[in-house]
């Protein structure tokens, strides 16, 4: 009978989305893991004797950790900002070639949300939590998160159009 | 939202690149001890199908022998068993021709079950019942958490600290390399009394 420390699984299913989410927290991919793990770190030595952990409890300690850090590191702006010119979001997804080009041109839109929606939509696109879990990890009242999600997907829908225009080879599918 | 549904589909077939192995390793050499509190245990389902059908079969035997000694009661005391309900004084108990009890229930002073000898929780739970070393006990500090400064009527201002702890208890068993692990949460708050000047 083999025996595996339950961290590993609940990591294994939550640690992408985790990462996702930290990353548009951090701007900056080695910040959003040491965001995540110092944030599962803390969570998982409270809880991690329950067995089982809410994600939504992880998701709000990262994003305030990030608000804490961000604090701090103000003289690292400059520095983050050029990596966020250099890591795009699609490059935190798995692709494949056919879906490769589509993906990015769906991605890149997603980028272009303003942060609040973006972080409203991965959230619940990625990271599978209701409106309520939503609403407790950003601080928010359910009715602005629902609005947030919902201005996001229309202008997902409003300039995906034009963003897959510029991809000739990409079916036009959204956009119907 | 149902205009939004194809989209939202399409997003979710996106699929977040998960941790990567270095990462992974990282993240356990952070958690240290606090990440081998909780194990779970790796088994096929055919496994748990089968340690399902056999626990069914624990409880068979007993109810077999519940079944014979019922009928072995009523064969035996025919006349008790049917015609007490008859015959009221019948209960009050013949002192001079005194029976022995129905069944007898053999007392084992060392279990801990009344009424089940060792010897038969050993066979039933298939867990020995001697050769245990002595218990070992652990007190684990999780974490610490400065909760400030806090205001007592009567007394002087203090800090508050909270300490997690784990209490951990492990009963070993060499013979059959067997171990038992309880692991209990605990909390402890400290009120550090300041001095005012």
């Amino acid at each position: 009978m083999n025996t595996e420390p339950i961290w590993k699984s609940w990591f294994a299913r939550h640690g992408a989305k985790l990462l996702l989410f930290a990353r548009q927290q951090a701007r900056n991919p080695h910040d959003a893991e040491d965001l995540v793990q110092e944030a599962f770190v803390r969570i998982w030595r409270l809880y991690g004797h329950t067995g089982e952990v809410a994600p939504g409890l992880v998701y709000r300690a990262v994003r305030r950790l990030a608000i804490d850090w961000a604090r701090s590191l103000d003289r690292r702006k400059i520095r983050e900002q050029k990596v966020i010119a250099d890591s795009p979001l699609h490059e935190s997804f798995k692709f494949t070639i056919e879906q490769d080009e589509r993906q990015k041109s769906i991605l890149a839109v997603v980028e272009r949300l303003p942060p609040e929606q973006k972080e409203v939509l991965t959230l619940k696109i990625w990271g599978e939590l209701t409106f309520d879990e939503i609403g407790r990890t950003l601080d928010l009242s359910l009715n602005t998160v629902a609005s947030r999600y919902r201005y996001a997907l229309q202008k997902l829908k409003d300039w995906l159009p034009a963003e897959l225009e510029d991809s000739p080879n990409i079916e036009m599918k959204v956009a119907k | 939202m149902r205009e939004f549904e194809e989209l939202e589909k399409e997003l979710q077939t996106f699929q977040p690149k998960p941790p990567t192995d270095a990462f992974t390793a990282r993240v356990a050499d952070a958690l240290g001890d606090s990440g081998d509190i909780s194990f779970r245990r790796v088994t096929s389902t055919p496994a748990v199908k089968k340690a399902k059908s056999k626990k069914l079969y624990l409880f068979i035997p007993p109810a077999l022998a519940m079944a014979a000694s019922l009928v072995w009661i009523f064969y035996i005391f025919p006349s008790q068993s049917l015609v007490l309900p008859k015959l009221p004084h019948s209960i009050i108990p013949d002192t001079q021709s005194h029976s022995p009890p129905l069944a007898s229930v053999d007392e084992d002073e060392a279990s801990p079950l009344h009424g089940v000898s060792l010897q038969e929780l050993q066979a039933h739970s298939g867990v020995p019942t001697n050769g245990w070393l002595d218990p070992q006990v652990q007190e684990r500090l999780i974490d610490r958490v400065d909760e400030g400064l806090i205001r007592r009527p009567g007394f002087a201002p203090g800090r508050q600290v909270r300490y997690h702890y784990i209490d951990e208890t492990l009963w070993k068993h060499p013979t059959s390399n067997t171990r038992i692990i309880s692991t209990t949460p605990r909390q402890e708050v400290l009120i550090l009394e300041l001095d005012l000047y």
